[in-house]
């Protein structure tokens, strides 16, 4: 393209007053002028109609442009991209526990994911995640929970005492299942079934055990008290039963091989009253009209003690321990 | 003063992006007048913007601030573009694009009042122009900006801003009057 340099035209007159003229910008005394010079000038009178014709199709170009579907469809993308602005914020951060890796996640309201990492790669609720949130990677802030773990699993600590954020629970069955479970103590275990009658649903065994299958927040909710009627460890987040023995380990709860896999030795464990907080030998006849939602199994003497469980003044478990 | 400034400065995000995205929008739109390059721009411009929203002073201008973001953004697609397409594209291979980007959108010809041939011509002289020049005129003649605010988006004075729009505006009159010629 020639450039279009010349500024002054033949007549003396100046191009870009013209254009000011066009746009509407020459200030008051141009504009007379210009009318003037125009009376005289044909070159200059054709020029500005020009440039009017210029400004005149660059409106219609201007409003020729549909600005709303593109902008919405790049806004929406947006959205997706960016942190903070619409998804609520997650640190994650993997953690190589003594029991396998834990993805831990923490929201702006609390911890609201520590899933075992499964040895299959099955990596589905990452993708999920990125949809409901923007993901950040550790630091600082998931610093904190590690060290809570650490001491959990060197017996140090009892108990996590994390804010939890409820965000990934399911539904408010499962939330009031998993808060159910929250009140079993450390070193303890309790039956699905005592789950499903504290929170009023005995039939609902089946959904409880579905639910804390699905517990977003295992450790802090402490499902792997939770074990069948029978004794047997039933699962841990479908099919990691042996990490649940090894945590119910760090809490000092046995666990035996039997025909129809792990279970704990429920024969020879104490049975606590948790409504009456205190404890029986298992052969105790005072246990026939216990509720199964008050029923618990301790492992030993010393941490029925340690609960502030009395021996029962049935069978009386300090004189005639298991 | 200060008090409305300060509440503009506490906005979510979300909300100086809805304050502020047709006017990004529609220069990136017609900066680069092809919705899929517009839409990258705009969205790698607010990107840009959150990473340093936190830490933005509280009396900084948020349309000028954005609009020079996406500016510079622009600049950047001219140089990344010219280096794609160095070997390829020839000034009538050029014509030929805004000729059907015309197309691609004119369906409402009728309201428009402007013959495809003039549009093609003003479109191509627009994609010729120096960056200065075509960004002046689009947020001028376009999104109606005032030079102060161009001035402040190209680093210069706003005496400058206003040249570029007018050598802008010489040079679309010389082709249109050029094209005109010709038909005659």
């Amino acid at each position: 393209m020639r450039t279009v340099r010349s500024s002054t035209l033949p007549c003396g007159f100046q191009e870009n007053d013209l254009i000011a003229e066009a746009l509407g910008e020459a200030p008051s005394h141009l504009n007379l002028r210009i009318r003037t010079h125009l009376f005289s000038c044909t070159a200059c009178a054709a020029m500005l109609e020009q440039y009017r014709a210029v400004c005149a199709h660059l409106r219609v170009l201007a409003n020729h442009d549909d600005l709303t579907s593109g902008m919405h469809a790049a806004r929406r993308a947006l959205d997706h991209r960016l942190p903070g602005s619409s998804r609520p914020r997650l640190v994650l951060e993997v953690w190589h526990s003594p029991v396998g890796d834990i993805r831990l996640g923490k929201t702006d309201k609390g911890v609201v994911l520590a899933e075992f990492v499964r040895p299959d790669g099955d990596d589905a609720s990452v993708a999920t995640l990125h949809r409901e949130f923007a993901i950040e990677s550790g630091g600082p802030e998931t610093a904190d929970l590690i060290q809570t773990l650490e001491e959990y699993f060197s017996g140090k600590r009892q108990s996590l005492e994390w804010v939890v954020d409820d965000t990934l629970m399911r539904s408010d069955f499962q939330r009031e299942v998993l808060r159910a479970t929250t009140e079993v103590p450390y070193g303890t275990v309790v039956t699905y079934l005592s789950i499903a009658e504290a929170i009023g649903q005995p039939k609902a065994v089946r959904a409880v055990a579905q639910a804390l299958r699905h517990n977003p927040v295992p450790i802090q909710i402490p499902c792997h008290r939770v074990i069948g009627s029978d004794g047997s460890l039933t699962g841990y987040a479908g099919n990691l039963v042996d990490i649940k023995k090894q945590i119910l380990a760090v809490e000092g709860i046995p666990v035996v091989e039997t025909a129809k896999g792990l279970a704990i030795p429920k024969a020879q464990m104490y049975v606590g009253w948790r409504h009456d907080r205190c404890f029986c030998r298992p052969d105790c006849a005072s246990l026939k009209d216990q509720p199964v939602r008050d029923r618990a199994f301790i492992p030993s003497r010393s941490r029925a003690e340690e609960m502030g469980y009395v021996p029962c003044d049935v069978c009386h478990p300090e004189v005639h321990p298991l | 003063m200060s008090a409305a400034r300060q509440h503009v400065e506490r906005l979510p995000f979300a909300e100086v992006i809805t304050l502020h995205q047709r006017m990004i929008y529609g220069y990136l739109l017609r900066f680069t007048r092809n919705v899929h390059d517009a839409q990258d721009l705009f969205q790698e411009t607010f990107l840009r913007a959150y990473r340093a929203y936190v830490v933005l002073p509280a009396d900084v201008d948020l349309r000028a601030w954005l609009m020079r973001i996406a500016v510079n953004l622009s600049k950047n697609y001219v140089r990344d573009r010219q280096r794609r397409n160095r070997v390829l594209v020839d000034e009538e291979q050029g014509q030929d694009h805004a000729h059907r980007r015309f197309a691609e959108n004119s369906s409402n010809t009728e309201q428009t009042m402007i013959s495809r041939e003039t549009a093609q011509t003003l479109l191509a002289t627009i994609d010729a122009l120096s960056f200065r020049q075509r960004t002046a005129l689009i947020q001028r003649q376009f999104e109606g900006l005032e030079y102060d605010a161009i001035a402040a988006n190209l680093e210069c004075s706003p005496e400058s801003a206003r040249a570029h729009v007018y050598q802008a505006l010489r040079k679309l009159r010389f082709a249109l009057s050029a094209d005109q010629q010709q038909s005659e």
